[in-house]
């Protein structure tokens, strides 16, 4: 019966109540829309800098990230290796070995790099580094050559087939001198990895660098890149932790987070406006309505009606504009956030270029986490909520007699 | 036309709470929408003008092929013909350096840095390097080899004023060339990468090491006294040195001016939606205003009002509101732009994510003042365009059919 009369009463003033809607639904959608750009973009910022640099979570020597040298590489213990991949949360453990050197060939000048020894078959199976390949092959287990990212093959001028040399330091500060082959060239999809990414079989970096059987780090790959905290308090327990640890991409990245963080905020301000705006207008509406049917509540009161059930019926009506409006935005904005979601739109030209400068990919893919709906759903809700308050308070004090005076 | 605003005025009035709450929430929109323009503004305008003034200056000349690859060996020709015409620039500033990539290293780490061999009185007029050391020394004639290093990178090599680091790069003939130098100073820069990349020597020690002789530079760099002057300066500039390759910092750091251009369209996109969903506000009270007055404009249309001015008086009466409110919005944002441009809002939180952005974590809110005058104008059509649909409302009232009921 309450809700019969609310949703009745709702369509007393249609004109009034859908372009109340309306402005939910603008509010929501526009709030839904930005928001789904915008953490697409974070994903899309995390996923590729874990997919090119970090990966989930990192067993390194304990004083390694600070500085990332040979120096601070670290031999892993086999036995505790075997314990962690016995943990059914871990799919693999990836030993990488990470070193500085001067790159030259004979068409350029020298360029510094970053020397990546990998297990490329693993690295492929997990990373899909194989995938990025756009010429050639990735160095194999014990296979003599080097696979270049694509924007420092081009600035050495190489390509496959052509030499590279390699002017180093190895471990101890032995000097690490060498000449390669390349053998592939491959997109890394992130700007600063593609510009300076060396990779070469991890045997052959260790002997290039004489740091035998050491590792800068082994990448751990989760069954579910979700839970990594219950993950690390799980395998921390499996290592040696006096000199080695383990650290997850949050722990890794900071100024990553942070920069998303603060470029996040910004937009929450704008929506903090939008909401304060669109719950004044839905404010002036209510406040309309309770003022427009001042002697009808009193007719209502006097002939007997609960002020309890008069509130109810006023707030549930209220609610329901209001809901009907979080659902019209929602709806709205769904097709739209899953369209760029499998298309994302690409930047080009000078945008291009800023995201470069920022170290990402210029691409923007729309994230279709259900969590954006509810969370702003539920916000704006909370405000019709809020601001719904004043009829049942204007109810709650309304005095029958002189309200129908008029 | 002066009775029709008097109606109007007393109009607003007659319902009070309603009109304010529109009031309200059009001050408190206008104003969180200027001041968060203010703050988005000054953010990039600091990123901006620090890039400018300690980086990339205005203009900057190179050979043509450097743009393509910098190489050791293209440099300007006629060094001396450019220091003379900047000199008659009457510039702020200006410098000749050169630029080159290389190792640097130390027992505990080494990495690639980008050497910059410099006039040490010139740079320091030009980009305040001077100023910027915490530790140490800044460059002098004095000692053989020294060299400024940032302090982030100072704390990857484990090194302080006094100790030495090892540079290699190779020079014009492509030979590896590797030297000890002494560390003068450490300098700060806003920017986390700039500090672990950049390392200063002396013009003198570079050109030597490089096989150059004295007056041989890859790059000079100038800066105006006024901003506005870049554009005639690049194009006597360019027309001075044909055979140079003259830019100015648009072209140097597209993504800055791109951000920069960007920048004004983002603030009036934001004044414009938050405006839109303060539209939906007052759409409603100005339609509920004209449905309770169904009677009385009845009346006032069959005493012989014309159309027109019936139209005249709820769009008037629109704009009134918007008048009272836009104006008060616009100097509270102004307000408190004005009040915290001094001290600046400290965004501690945000540091690491901000200096890998190269910005500050203090930042003054600053906003052009055709950007008021802009907000104005949108919130004055806005309401305008808002003002229509309740006043064609008004236009299509039957008056006898309003007054059936009276």
């Amino acid at each position: 019966m309450l809700f019969k009369i609310a949703w009745r009463n709702i369509w007393r003033n249609k004109r009034r109540s859908l372009i109340t809607l309306a402005s939910v639904a603008f509010a929501l959608f526009f709030a839904i829309v930005m928001r789904s750009m915008q953490l697409g973009t974070y994903d899309k910022a995390y996923s590729s800098v874990i997919n090119a640099t970090t990966g989930f979570m990192q067993w390194q020597a304990k004083d390694y990230w600070d500085k990332q040298t040979l120096e601070r590489s670290f031999i892993p213990d086999s036995l505790e290796r075997k314990k962690m991949l016995s943990d059914p949360g871990l799919k693999a453990l990836l030993p990488r070995l990470e070193s500085f050197a001067l790159l030259a060939s004979d068409q350029s000048e020298t360029k510094p790099g970053f020397l990546k020894g990998i297990d490329a078959e693993m690295e492929s199976q997990y990373f899909n580094l194989n995938e990025k390949l756009l010429r050639g092959t990735l160095p194999q287990k014990g296979e003599q050559g080097v696979c270049l990212a694509s924007k420092l093959a081009e600035s050495l001028k190489l390509d496959v087939g052509d030499t590279l040399i390699i002017v180093g330091q190895g471990y101890h500060g032995i000097s690490a001198n060498g000449k390669y082959p390349v053998l592939g060239v491959a997109d890394l999809k992130n700007p600063v990895a593609n510009k300076s990414t060396v990779y070469l079989d991890l045997g052959e970096l260790q002997y290039l660098t004489g740091a035998y059987d050491r590792v800068s780090a082994e990448v751990l790959v989760p069954k579910d890149p979700e839970d990594l905290e219950a993950l690390q308090s799980r395998l921390i327990s499996d290592i040696d932790t006096s000199s080695t640890t383990l650290l997850t991409w949050r722990q890794m990245l900071p100024e990553l987070i942070e920069a998303m963080e603060a470029d996040s905020a910004g937009g929450l301000a704008i929506l903090f406006i939008l909401y304060l705006v669109i719950g004044f207008g839905v404010f002036g509406t209510i406040l309309m309505l309770t003022a427009e049917r001042k002697p009808e509540f009193g007719i209502l009161l006097s002939i007997g009606m609960n002020r309890g059930r008069l509130a109810l019926s006023t707030f549930l009506e209220t609610t329901f504009l209001n809901l009907l409006g979080i659902i019209t935005g929602s709806l709205l904005a769904l097709p739209i956030a899953l369209y760029y979601h499998y298309n994302p739109i690409e930047l080009s030209g000078d945008m291009d270029a800023m995201m470069e400068d920022y170290g990402m990919e210029p691409l923007l893919p729309f994230s279709i986490d259900p969590d954006i709906w509810f969370t702003h759903g539920g916000i704006v809700l909370c405000i019709s909520v809020l601001v719904s308050l004043y009829a049942i308070v204007s109810i709650y004090r309304l005095n029958p007699v002189k309200a129908m005076r008029r | 036309m002066k009775i029709l605003f008097k109606i109007a005025w007393r109009n607003i009035w007659r319902n009070r709470l309603r009109s304010l709450v529109v009031i309200i929430s059009i001050i408190l929109g206008i104003w969180a929408g200027v001041f968060v323009s203010a703050f988005s503004f000054g953010l990039n305008d600091q990123r901006k003008v620090s890039m400018i003034r300690n980086q990339i200056s205005h203009l900057q000349f190179h050979d043509p092929r450097w743009e393509e690859e910098p190489n050791v060996n293209y440099l300007i020709s006629d060094a001396k013909a450019v220091e003379n015409w900047l000199e008659r620039q009457k510039p702020e500033a200006y410098a000749f350096r050169l630029k080159t990539m290389g190792m640097a290293a130390t027992a505990h780490y080494s990495g690639g840095v980008q050497i910059i061999g410099i006039n040490p009185e010139q740079e320091s007029q030009l980009t305040g390097l001077g100023g910027r050391i915490d530790s140490g020394d800044y460059l002098n004639e004095k000692g053989r080899n020294p060299i400024l290093i940032g302090e982030a990178l100072a704390e990857k090599l484990e090194v302080k004023p006094g100790s030495r680091v090892i540079l290699s790069f190779s020079d014009g003939a492509q030979n590896l060339v590797s030297a000890s130098f002494k560390v003068k100073g450490l300098y700060h820069d806003v920017s986390s990468q700039i500090e672990k990349l950049n390392v200063y020597i002396r013009a003198e020690d570079l050109q030597s090491l490089l096989g150059l002789e004295a007056n041989q530079y890859h790059e000079a760099a100038l800066l105006l006294k006024d901003d506005s002057q870049v554009d005639s300066e690049l194009a006597k500039a360019q027309t001075a040195f044909p055979k140079l390759l003259v830019e100015s910092w648009k072209d140097l750091a597209p993504e800055l001016a791109y951000a920069d251009e960007l920048m004004s369209q983002m603030l009036y996109i934001i004044i414009g939606i938050i405006m839109l969903a303060l539209s939906f506000g007052i759409i409603n009270t100005m339609l509920m205003a004209v449905l309770e007055r169904r009677k009385e404009l009845g009346m006032l249309m069959s005493v012989g009002m014309s159309k027109r001015r019936v139209f005249a008086m709820v769009i008037i009466e629109t704009l009134l509101l918007a008048l009272i409110s836009g104006p008060l919005g616009i100097i509270a944002g102004y307000l408190s732009i004005s009040s915290t441009a001094e001290s600046g809002l400290n965004l501690a939180m945000f540091s690491d994510g901000l200096s890998s952005y190269g910005i500050g974590t203090i930042i003054y809110p600053s906003l052009p003042q055709s950007f008021y005058f802009g907000t104005a104008a949108i919130v004055f059509i806005m309401t305008l365009l808002a003002a229509i649909y309740p006043a064609r409302h008004a236009l299509k009232l039957n008056p006898v059919e309003t007054m059936r009921t009276l």
